[in-house]
């Protein structure tokens, strides 16, 4: 199954049933700090949806709640219309992969899968059977009498799930589960993990502070700020339209211009930075500040036609090559700004130090006011 | 799937290591404790088969075919179990808290239940005598709160014996508990709750197993020292309560009868090696796997 | 430092005395890096307050002697003084009769002589045993000692602790002890009709059973003196049966509720002897100590101090002191019979 069809899939058993998590008002404190307020979400069945935020924003107390270790002040969480905010843990039937994975040391593979299945208290021949396929499903076959030490990392990591998924979770939430991998295996597990849960058809909830991680995994993300959801919809709606400056900012690179509004008409407004006048969609009181935000790949090099495009002059600073990409880093006339310029393909030619013009559609100018 | 399959790791074959010269630093406690306790055993033994006409087993058959010594023993082997039972049971609760509490707490708790082992056992055992008497604080207690009408002996009784065996030994219990406690992940408890197991299923399928080295290790210390404890029982219950140590002492400073004092003295050591072993065993096989239902 | 290295544990070690054996054997042996050198003895005996505090100062400045001092209890005193036979280290002995007569059998004392020892000649006759091998240097008085507010006049006869009314308010001192042959002594009498002294004694299995009879009242045998001291100073007990002169005159002086029995079947004298060690360090020395334990005037200061009955006839009493007649009793035979009584005490009257 490629990717695309099992999204469109996904989507389609999400509007089904939108509000399968159900996530009301919910809110946390610790002492004198405020967690979590009023927190509202709601995950459609099927659906995989990111937590994404920096460290502090909340997102773990979040997923705590919802796994019933941790109990809100205010609000509810419910599951498939059951309101389970004042049920145990253990009788939720959330399945929960822990960023440490948390396997049991003292049990080999097949045990620490098949401890799931024992507490439900099915039959020896059936869990045998289910611990057999889910140690097919993520290839550990081999492994089942291995004690939990002996694997690797990302052998842990496929047990954990294994363990997680084998009772079959109305919910499944994921800590961080690749915090702990070297990059180039945390990219394969990434994609290794999507396409399981989407054949498993498991509802699922991931925590992550890593804006790569989210955008490739989910079917939405919201991203979080000091205890509130600032944004939630598709990664590539969260990256081209982000409806903050901090989730600008959070997920991928910007060029970013602070200015002050100078009037405008019909939907489209004059700014005043310190690249000169620039325009954007959008409209603010003529004298508020603002901040403009461009992702870099919207910019190109040399001048556009007029009414379409801003443009703006600089002077490139450094090219940092990526390999498929390449970054242009710019000197911005004021020292707080920034301008980055992401081409596909480097002209010849072109060396620090140079001056040149830059142009974007005013269309792919971002907006906010300034924090 | 897209990620590489996976190949078991080769499995671990007996190859001989060559000699690693940092297992010397071994040796000094290997002599030491050679010297002070391999030979003074050794001629335990000597003295325990030597009568007063060489070589005989005499004093194994005085002790064991004696039904007073197979009481004495008895009564060693019920303080040493009773003792330890009474410690695990309020001491594994005490460990966990300490193992879980943090900051101040900890550095509380810690202080309140080690600090009593700097006192000397003499003065504790005193203490814990003027504790028992009539005009006592047990007593008192015990009137206050209705559990008797007036107060009773508890001096030289088994319930002050055990009473004080058990404040004696409890640290020796927690520590080795505490220990390996604080190495065991939380997130582990979370992690069974996660998979649907109850506060019970978790403690008997999770965290008394990963437990299991801590209550070998507090087992086999506190009883072994409790069977052979000596001063405290002396104290507390004294001749009412003949002890295996008591008996050793008493062959040895005041009946002068040698073979009688090492043969109890190999008696005890024996049945202490094998209630050492029987826990480490039982703890092996018994709760470290989860057993099929 | 005036005192042996070893005797500074000496507070401790009256507690730890019965309880703690290590302490006892770690010091086995210790003194024989020592050697006798200028006026210096080496003198073993019981860890009881009174001698290095009270009586050694006193001779010390008399004689110009060095008194250095082990105390300890008299079976280890024993075993030290079999150990170094070969090499005595020891100058003087002070034990307990029984023990005294083992030091003997194995020719580990030398006999005292009125030549070597004048003040001997007025010791009295029951004070200088075996012809005198060794001598009392004083007599502590043994019956009971009990609880006054409990019993403001004691008891009139040791069969009134058979009682009802003392149900658990007795305790008895292990027969490890040697001051618990009297009661055993008494309750043979008792049993037997015979008055209490040495036939009495050889009835001792009457008594264990006349004893046995007592168990009700027994709160406990008790191998740890002090502790059963401390539970009748604060009446947890009525009688305790029973510590010597030296013990309860002693704490009755410091004000404890606590006085010495005497019943009218008579209190026993207890045995405490000093000996000279056969081939001991500086032994002239060891005599003029033994001779000035025996002087009249170091008499009263013992009696004094230690609560008992001086030995030497011309000693004077000190003030508000008086002892009835004591009964002298047969060491040899209780040495010999001790095994035999420890055994049945403990498993006919200890247990529970």
């Amino acid at each position: 199954m490629s990717l695309s069809a099992g999204l469109a899939e996904a989507v389609s058993e999400a509007r089904v049933d939108p509000d399968y998590l159900r996530i009301e008002k919910v809110s946390k404190r610790f002492g004198s700090t405020t967690v979590l307020s009023d927190l509202d979400l709601a995950v459609g069945r099927g659906e995989f949806v990111s937590l994404l935020g920096p460290s502090g924003c909340g997102k773990t107390t979040l997923l705590r709640i919802v796994a019933g270790m941790l109990a809100p002040e205010r609000g509810q969480v419910a599951v498939g219309g059951r309101n389970l905010t004042r049920v145990q843990t253990h009788r939720r039937n959330i399945g929960v992969v822990f960023q440490n994975y948390a396997l049991f040391p003292h049990l080999t593979v097949a045990e620490n899968i098949a401890f799931g299945l024992r507490a439900q208290r099915l039959p020896a021949a059936l869990i045998g059977e289910r611990v057999k396929e889910a140690l097919a499903m993520v290839r550990l076959e081999d492994f089942a009498d291995r004690r939990i030490l002996a694997l690797s990392g990302g052998q842990q990591q496929r047990v954990a799930v294994a363990r997680a998924t084998v009772v079959k979770p109305a919910l499944l939430l994921l800590d961080e589960p690749f915090s702990s991998l070297d990059r180039k295996l945390r990219e394969t597990m990434q994609i290794e993990l999507r396409h399981l849960l989407r054949d498993l058809d498991i509802t699922s909830i991931f925590v992550t502070h890593d804006q790569d991680e989210a955008l490739v995994m989910s079917d939405r993300i919201a991203v979080m700020n000091a205890g509130r959801i600032e944004h939630l919809d598709t990664p590539a709606r969260v990256y081209a339209r982000p409806n903050s400056l901090f989730v600008m900012e959070f997920v991928g690179q910007s060029t970013r211009l602070g200015g002050t509004a100078a009037g405008g008409e019909h939907g489209s407004m004059a700014i005043d930075t310190g690249q000169g006048r620039l325009r954007a969609p959008g409209s603010f009181m003529a004298g508020s500040a603002v901040v403009l935000g461009i992702r870099p790949e919207a910019i190109e090099l040399g001048e556009g036609p007029g009414d379409a495009f801003n443009t703006v002059r600089a002077r490139l600073r450094d090219i940092v090559f990526f390999g498929a990409r390449t970054m242009l880093y710019f000197e911005p006339a004021n020292p707080a700004d920034r301008i980055l310029v992401d081409l596909a393909r480097l002209p010849g030619g072109l060396a620090p130090g140079a001056t040149v013009t830059l142009r974007w559609p005013v269309a792919e100018t971002l907006v906010f006011p300034a924090p | 799937m897209i990620a590489t399959p996976a190949t078991p790791a080769a499995a671990p074959t007996k190859e001989r290591r060559p000699f690693d010269p940092k297992a010397l630093i071994v040796l000094p406690g290997i002599a030491y404790m050679a010297l002070v306790f391999l030979i003074p055993v050794l001629r335990l033994v000597g003295d325990s088969l030597r009568g007063a006409e060489g070589f005989s087993l005499s004093g194994y058959d005085r002790v064991l075919g004696d039904p007073y010594y197979v009481q004495v023993i008895l009564n060693s082997l019920q303080l040493g179990l009773v003792t330890t039972l009474g410690t695990l049971l309020l001491g594994y609760p005490a460990a966990m808290a300490l193992s879980r509490a943090k900051g101040q707490w900890q550095v509380l708790l810690v202080a309140l239940i080690f600090l009593p082992l700097t006192v000397s056992i003499i003065v504790k055992t005193f203490g814990l005598t003027i504790m028992m008497r009539r005009d006592g604080i047990v007593n008192w207690l015990l009137v206050n709160l209705y559990v008797i009408d007036r107060p009773i002996r508890l001096v030289f009784t088994e319930f002050a014996l055990y009473f004080g065996m058990i404040n004696v030994f409890l640290p020796l219990m927690i520590l080795p508990l505490y220990s390996v406690m604080r190495m065991i992940d939380p997130r582990l408890g979370e992690a069974a709750a996660s998979l649907g197991a109850g506060p019970a299923r978790t403690f008997f399928r999770v965290t008394l197993p990963l437990t299991a080295p801590g209550i070998v290790a507090g087992v086999s210390l506190v009883f072994s020292i409790a069977v052979a404890a000596y001063v405290t029982p002396g104290l507390l219950i004294g001749d009412r309560f003949m002890t295996m140590s008591q008996v050793m002492a008493k062959a040895y400073l005041n009946l002068r009868d040698f073979q009688l004092g090492a043969s109890m003295a190999m008696i005890m050591l024996a049945i202490a090696l094998i209630v050492i072993f029987l826990a480490t065993y039982l703890a092996r096989m018994g709760v470290a796997r989860d057993p099929p239902r | 430092m005036k005192q042996h290295p070893s005797t500074s544990r000496r507070s401790i070690s009256r507690r730890h005395m019965l309880a703690g054996t290590a302490a006892g054997l770690a010091v086995l042996g210790a003194p024989a890096i020592l050697r006798a050198q200028a006026r210096e003895i080496f003198v073993g005996g019981p860890a009881s307050p009174g001698l290095q505090d009270v009586l050694f100062p006193v001779i010390e400045k008399k004689h110009n002697l060095k008194i250095l001092f082990e105390g300890t209890n008299s079976l280890i005193n024993l075993e030290k003084l079999r150990s170094n036979k070969a090499k005595p280290t020891m100058t003087v002995t002070m034990m307990d009769d029984p023990v005294l007569i083992l030091t003997e059998r194995e020719k580990l004392i030398r006999r005292l002589t009125p030549a070597a020892v004048p003040n001997l000649a007025d010791v009295i006759a029951t004070a200088k045993p075996r012809d005198a091998m060794w001598v009392n240097w004083c007599q502590p008085m043994c019956s009971f000692s009990h609880n006054t507010k409990a019993l403001p006049n004691g008891l009139a006869s040791y069969g009134e602790a058979w009682d009802k009314r003392f149900k658990d308010r007795i305790i008895m001192i292990s027969m490890r002890i040697t001051q618990a042959i009297v009661p055993l002594v008494a309750a043979a009498a008792h049993a037997t009709g015979k008055p209490i002294g040495d036939a009495a004694m050889k009835e001792w299995p009457a008594g264990i059973e006349r004893l046995k009879e007592l168990r009700p009242n027994i709160l406990q045998v008790s191998t740890n003196v002090p502790q059963a001291q401390q539970l009748l100073e604060t009446g947890e007990c009525d009688l305790l049966m029973s510590p010597d002169s030296r013990s309860t005159l002693f704490r009755k002086s410091q004000g404890a509720p606590v006085d010495q029995g005497y019943p009218k079947e008579g209190v026993v004298a207890m045995p405490a002897g000093v000996a000279l060690v056969e081939g001991g360090p500086n032994q002239e020395l060891g005599l003029i100590f033994i001779n000035e334990l025996l002087n009249p005037e170091t008499q009263a200061l013992i009696s004094r101090t230690f609560f008992s009955r001086p030995t030497h006839a011309k000693a004077v009493l000190p003030q508000g002191l008086t002892f009835p007649e004591l009964i002298v009793l047969d060491w040899e035979y209780f040495a010999d019979n001790r095994n035999a009584m420890i055994e049945r005490y403990e498993r006919d009257l200890a247990a529970k």
